[in-house]
This record gives C-alpha cells, sequence and structure tokens, in this order.
C-alpha cells in the first residue's frame, strides 16, 4: 500500500486550509467581537471580508451574520495551533483598530476573545489602550512590544552600519561607508534589486541611508522590500508594503507594523513615530479598494512567512542587490499581486499613481529641469 | 450615567523638578508594558506665580465598561508599584503632599 507525506512548506506541515463552514464560524466570532453598537462598520466588513477572501478564497459577508460566543469560536478552533489562533485576534484586533471612536465595550469583548482562545496578545492591550484614550502609553506600548523587543533578536548585521541602533527609527548621525555603499548601487545593472532601490531614491530625491538626511538603515531595509513586492510610496503604498512585511515575519509581533500604519494613516491615534508622521487627511483605508490591496498585502507576505519563513527586516539585501528583481522574488518566494489588488489601484513602485503629491511634484520639477 | 474620566491631583513643593519629571515618566514607561490598565497618563505643572509649587495630574479611564474610571484609579492606588512609586516621590519634595480627585466633565475634542 503506498504512502503519502504531508506537503510541506518551510520544513513545517502544511495547516489544512479551512473549508466554508469553518471561515463562516470564524468570521461570525470575529464579527460579533468587533462589532459596535450599531453591527460592523463598513469598513470593518469590507476590510474583514477581502481578508478572509484573499486568504481562503471564500466570500463571506461580514454585515449578514449570526452572533458567535467566544466559547463557541474557541471549540470552532481547537483543532488550530497558538499561532493560527493569534492570528485570528490579530484580524479582531484590525477590525477594531480601524475604529475611532473605539468603544471600552469592543475592546474589553475583543479581549475576551482573545482570553477564550487561550491568546495573550501586546496588541490587544494596545487596543484597549486607544479605547480608554491613552494614545500616548499605546504608542510607547506598541513600540516597545512590537519593534525594539522584536529587532532585539533580529541583530543588525545586515544593516551594514557601524552606527548605533538602539532606535531603529532616529538616524544616529551620519555613515559616509553606507552612503557610499548604497550609492554604488548605481552602477549596478539595469533590473538588479540594487539599482531599483537607487533608482526609487533617486526619482524621489530621497536622501540615501548613511546621510544624515537619510533614514536610518534599519528603516531603509523595508525600501528594498518595495522594489521586490512592487509597492508605490505614498501612504496607501506604505500602508501595502507594510501589510505585507509584517504578515511576512514568522513572529506574529510583525503585526506592529500595520497597527502603526493604521494609526497613522487611517485613525490618528499616533501622532508621530520618528519615521512617518500622522496624515489623516484622507481615511485611506477607507479609500476605494483599499481593502483589497491590504489583504492582498497580507495573502502575500503569508505566502512568504510560509515558504520563506524570515522577518524581512533580518534579510541582507546587500548581499542579494546584484541579482534581478525577479530572482530575489523568486529567492524569498514572493507571491505575485492578485488580480483583485491590481483591480484595486495597487500602483508599482515606478509608476506614477505609486507616489505622493510631493514625490511627483519633485520628479516633474527634475524632468523640466533636465529638458 | 456615563463613564466619565477620573483625575488626581497631588500638589506638593519641590527644589528638583527634574527628578519629578524623570519619576513620572519612568511610570509611564512601566505602565506602557505592563497589563494594568486605567491609567492614561499625567501632567506635571509648575506654579509660574508661586516658583517651588508643583502640581502631578494623574488621568484615568474606563477599560472595563463595568468599572468606572475612578474605581480604576482605586485599584492602581492599592497596587504596591503604585505605593513604591509615592514613597519615591515624598523622598524628593518638601513635606507632604496633598492629593484631591476630580470627575471629568468635559474635555475637548
Amino acid at each position: 500500500m503506498a504512502t503519502t507525506t504531508p506537503p510541506t512548506r518551510n520544513g513545517a506541515p502544511l495547516r489544512p486550509a479551512p473549508d466554508l463552514d469553518e471561515v463562516t464560524k470564524v468570521a461570525r466570532g470575529i464579527a460579533t467581537a468587533v462589532a459596535p453598537d450599531d453591527g460592523v462598520t463598513d469598513t470593518q466588513a469590507a476590510l474583514l471580508q477581502a481578508i478572509a477572501s484573499a486568504l481562503t478564497g471564500i466570500e463571506v459577508d461580514y454585515q449578514d451574520l449570526e452572533p458567535m460566543e467566544p466559547d463557541e469560536l474557541a471549540k470552532v478552533l481547537e483543532g488550530r495551533d497558538d499561532d493560527y489562533r493569534q492570528r485570528i485576534v490579530h484580524h479582531m484586533v484590525l477590525g477594531e483598530l480601524v475604529l475611532r471612536p473605539l468603544p471600552p465595550v469592543v475592546a474589553a469583548r475583543v479581549a475576551r476573545y482573545a482570553q477564550a482562545l487561550g491568546i495573550d496578545d501586546r496588541f490587544v492591550r494596545v487596543a484597549r489602550r486607544y479605547a480608554q484614550g491613552a494614545y500616548g502609553l499605546a504608542w510607547m506600548d506598541l513600540r516597545r512590544s512590537g519593534f525594539t523587543e522584536h529587532l532585539e533578536h533580529t541583530g543588525t548585521e545586515q544593516l551594514h552600519t557601524r552606527l548605533g541602533t538602539d532606535d531603529p527609527f532616529v538616524p544616529a548621525g551620519a555613515d559616509p561607508e553606507l552612503e557610499a555603499r548604497w550609492a554604488a548601487f548605481r552602477e549596478l545593472p539595469a533590473g538588479t534589486l540594487g539599482r531599483g532601490v537607487w533608482e526609487m531614491y533617486d526619482a524621489r530625491g530621497f536622501a540615501l541611508p548613511g546621510n544624515a538626511a537619510g533614514p536610518t538603515a534599519f528603516l531603509a531595509q523595508h525600501d528594498f522590500v518595495h522594489v521586490i513586492a512592487d509597492y508605490g510610496t505614498n501612504l496607501k503604498g506604505e500602508l501595502e508594503v507594510f501589510a505585507f512585511i509584517g504578515r511576512a515575519d514568522p513572529d506574529p509581533k510583525g503585526f506592529a507594523w500595520l497597527a502603526t500604519l493604521v494609526g497613522l494613516f487611517e485613525t490618528g491615534y499616533i501622532e508621530d513615530t520618528g519615521f512617518f508622521e500622522r496624515d489623516v487627511s484622507e481615511h485611506n483605508i477607507q479609500a476605494v479598494g483599499m481593502h483589497h490591496r491590504i489583504a492582498d498585502g497580507i495573502r502575500r507576505g503569508k505566502g512568504v512567512s510560509e515558504c520563506y519563513g524570515t522577518d524581512l527586516f533580518a534579510v541582507d539585501y546587500h548581499a542579494l542587490a546584484v541579482r534581478p528583481v525577479e530572482e530575489v522574488r523568486e529567492i524569498l518566494s514572493v507571491p505575485r499581486k492578485s488580480v483583485d489588488a491590481a483591480a484595486s489601484g495597487s500602483a508599482g513602485l515606478f509608476d506614477r499613481a505609486g507616489m505622493s503629491e510631493r514625490q511627483q511634484q519633485y520628479a516633474d520639477e527634475r524632468s523640466k529641469r533636465e529638458g | 450615567m456615563k463613564n466619565l474620566n477620573f483625575a488626581q491631583m497631588v500638589s506638593f513643593r519641590c527644589d528638583n523638578p527634574d527628578a519629578v519629571v524623570e519619576l513620572a515618566a519612568g511610570w509611564d514607561a512601566m505602565q506602557a508594558t505592563a497589563d494594568i490598565m486605567g491609567y492614561i497618563g499625567s501632567h506635571v505643572l509648575v506654579d509660574r506665580d508661586n516658583p517651588g509649587e508643583y502640581i502631578l495630574v494623574a488621568e484615568f479611564g474606563v477599560v472595563d465598561p463595568d468599572v468606572s474610571a475612578a474605581e480604576e484609579a482605586m485599584r492602581n492606588n492599592d497596587r504596591p508599584e503604585t505605593n513604591e512609586w509615592a514613597e519615591k516621590l515624598a523622598a524628593i519634595i518638601e513635606g507632604e503632599p496633598s492629593y484631591r480627585n476630580f470627575d471629568e466633565l468635559y474635555r475637548t475634542g
């Protein structure tokens, strides 16, 4: 009799995909947990529905679900591991983080669901702080729990900087060697990762890492991901790239990235991170098509997490800089953008629509100057 | 009745405001990464007309809809780390601090 070996990814057995019944029941639990008094909002429903669809291929109408209590949801998920249940809790947290105001009753309810699922999660606590109005403490908590502690485990060799990285977001001064290293990417052949990231900086007039006016070497890591995942650099592109990076991290703490960007660019709970400042002139999650674009970023990140299994901030992109971007995508197992995301306006890095107004203005003025 | 935020005001005299600010910042850092909820934040204010006189206003909000912010503050007062903090404050101020408790009636936006 023939035997079969379960398929594996990244050395771990593949989880069985949830069926329609499980996806619907989980959706009921999430919707019940995050619903304000008047029921789930349009933004919550659109985002959670798009995420469920992107991750499972199953459509669920979040506006039309029967309630499900915490214990019932725990029973549905009892066969799933801690990581899976924590990701479900993160979907709940995302569902509450898009609310402003965030009613304390919702934050307390999500905490009860997390407890029933056996998940002790810092982001649940962050949401509770938002709900009580403790925005300063919430950011301190998010920064410490999501970034600083995480960086302590990531290491910094891949950054190729001699500057201290005590604070990953605040430039610690100039590092001429690092700046020269980035400037040298200009000499690489077109289509390589290094040349791509240099062109991105050049087209937008960004100061290079290592320059006192440039980003920290740590933060600059995400710029390589803009090239690899082909996301723009306006606020919507940043939301996409960090939805992708956060979910690509095998450590669920990666959710801190998306949680932070939602606070910056949708609800305004966060004022200034040191790398981005609050901008809620447009509610970017509510913008047309953004629910599909964020959901697709999460789906693509999940693919990387399962196949490549390394935090994208821990990758030595300098060692990959000479390779064609397409080859780097294969190395990192980056899935292609979905049809839904593209149809919803997900712009590429070098598309004009992928630039902010200011970046477009810079490109236009430069084009005029150079004739 | 609507759940109201609560504030506790501590008045004191001191000749080392930097130490008070450091103590307040340390408290925030500790609270931010602890599972203790209720505390929102604080202000340390100096009296321009009476040099050496300060107030510290600690704010508390509703975490559990069934527990008032004032009750959250009282729970916080009962915690050992709060008593330890109060002892540190007592060590850097002159004389005894005075405490007053307030329910919030209005807040801008």
